[in-house]
């Protein structure tokens, strides 16, 4: 019983990771917290759901997802954060704008969908189950997992083994200097809007299939917790969002089976004021930190 | 190659930069020096694109590069090693060298991680530590090797021995010094404005925006107009 609910814990976590991988990779390189992520998600969900009812295979959709809600999310920041840029403190700002650009996207998600809760035909993903040792697990929870795990390798990877990244860090790290060697910072904010949308958009088809319900509000709860695995990880930390991810569901699947309901919420904000006691820049925040101490 | 005329350029809304022209040939070290608050350092990131121009041209290699942006002004070959250094302290010392590579983009260059290793040892030594664990004078070091991963046709450096030992102000003009005979052509401000007119051949002097002076540093260092006004205050450093 305890395994199966760690088991379920878990994935309910790479769900979270998954929701926070993009937020995070803005909040780090661009110290934009972007709440226009929630609504560029449920964009994503959405192009997989009309894709796939259209008739296209699901990986197509899923790839057709990533690129929608890539491209809206480069959109949203040449619209909602570009022009605040040239300010010094967009912080601010920055949320403020990306809360509008969330509302216009729910609104109009609200308009096309005539507040319906859709749902993936039966049979999208192949409906199969696992058993071993006792415990039940399907093959999409397997792929979530698995997802989370590749993209995770890939986004490091991308961040800290190749020339983009490197720029990309650059520019998270002192824009006018990168700029003096030849970093375009045009083409590093394309493409960490681009990523964080993309990853956003394969978030929300995988976990539109996996509850199986695609709705202009189902971007929100995962705000809320995304904010918590975001500051908690530690600011921008990619690593930190995965861990604090999977620890946020396993705390929250063992609350809700061993707990007096409506206390979940509280474990969780509880789990997030003592890791800010023990750790104040979160679990992976130091280099954070740091950066942000030798920008001063 | 750069040509520079009648440029003008605001910096927060007061005018910085005023009927500004001079040139620099290929293989030519030329030092600007000036009291604090003069432009030099205006005048530097207008050549480079950071601050926009309000009147005027630049012509670098024969090409007009007025209003062009920072990063395609650093590709082709026009490196800017800005004050204070400026290196990504949360990158390692070898990712900031190989950062700088991006500007090369296809032009040959005598300068590869090598190169740069061979010219200053320490940075092989710290190849894996993070740039900001870097002392002040490694750091300039760190600056000078990142620029020169470019591919510089030509240097702008700003104020190079700021906050450095004597000692250490050596080695980076040595460097300097050896790039030039090499062949490279450099642009060089400098508050320390004896150091400047040893290390350099011909020199303009800035004040308030406008070019007052100019002439062979020599000649300069022993003009005593030049030597009341702008170097006066300072002997003691060298």
């Amino acid at each position: 019983m305890i395994v199966q609910q760690l088991l379920n814990g878990l994935i309910s976590g790479s769900v979270y990771a998954l929701f926070a991988l993009g937020f995070t990779l803005i909040s780090g390189t661009h110290r934009i917290l972007n709440l226009a992520h929630a609504g560029v998600f449920m964009t994503g969900a959405f192009i997989g759901y009309y894709c796939v009812v259209l008739g296209l295979p699901l990986w197509l959709a899923i790839v057709l997802a990533m690129i929608g809600s890539g491209l809206l999310s480069y959109f949203i920041d040449i619209v909602a954060f570009q022009q605040l840029r040239a300010q010094k403190q967009i912080e601010f700002a920055a949320l403020i704008s990306s809360i509008g650009a969330n509302l216009i996207l729910i609104n109009i998600a609200q308009r096309l969908s005539d507040t319906q809760v859709l749902s993936f035909p039966f049979g999208t993903f192949p409906t199969i189950f696992f058993h071993f040792a006792g415990v039940r697990v399907s093959a999409l929870q397997l792929m979530i997992v698995a997802l989370v795990a590749v993209l995770f390798g890939l986004l490091l990877f991308y961040l800290y083994k190749t020339s983009f990244g490197r720029q990309v860090r650059a520019v998270a790290g002192n824009e006018r200097a990168a700029m003096l060697l030849g970093v375009n910072p045009k083409s590093v904010y394309f493409q960490t809007f681009f990523i964080s949308g993309a990853l956003a958009g394969i978030a929300g088809v995988l976990i539109g299939l996996l509850f199986s319900s695609v709705y202009f509000l189902m971007g929100e709860p995962y705000l809320l917790r995304g904010f918590v695995i975001v500051i908690l990880g530690g600011l921008g930390s990619i690593p930190g969002a995965v861990v604090a991810g999977l620890l946020l569901g396993v705390m929250q699947t063992l609350a809700t089976a061993y707990l007096p309901p409506g206390l979940t919420d509280a474990m969780i904000y509880s789990l997030l004021f003592v890791g800010l006691l023990i750790r104040p820049s979160g679990l992976f925040g130091g280099q954070a930190i740091a950066v942000a101490a030798g920008r001063r | 190659m750069l040509r520079v005329s009648s440029l003008a350029a605001a910096y927060d809304g007061i005018e910085a930069l005023r009927d500004i022209d001079f040139s620099i040939s290929e293989g030519e070290m030329v030092a600007l020096i000036g009291p604090n608050g003069a432009g030099k350092s205006t005048l530097l990131n207008c050549l480079s694109g950071i601050v926009p121009l309000r009147r005027g041209s630049i012509h670098f290699q024969s090409e007009d590069i007025s209003g062009a942006a920072a990063y395609s002004i650093a590709r082709r070959g026009l490196l800017h090693v800005p004050e204070g250094r400026q290196i990504l302290v949360d990158l390692s010392v070898e990712e900031n060298l190989r950062l700088g590579e991006l500007a090369r983009g296809l032009r040959k260059s005598r300068f590869g991680l090598l190169e740069i290793y061979s010219m200053f040892p320490i940075l092989q030594e710290r190849r894996a530590q993070l740039a900001g664990s870097l002392s002040g004078g490694q750091q300039q070091m760190l600056a000078i090797g990142r620029a020169l991963m470019g591919g510089p046709n030509m240097l702008l450096l700003d104020e190079p021995s700021l906050g450095l030992a004597p000692l250490i102000v050596d080695q980076v003009f040595d460097a300097l010094r050896r790039l030039n005979a090499e062949g490279l052509t450099i642009l060089l401000v400098e508050q320390n404005a004896h150091r400047a007119l040893q290390a350099t051949g011909r020199a303009y002097v800035l004040e308030r925006g406008r070019i007052v002076y100019q002439g062979r540093s020599a000649d300069l260092s022993s003009d005593s107009r030049v030597i009341e006004h702008y170097l006066g205050q300072e002997p003691s450093i060298t």
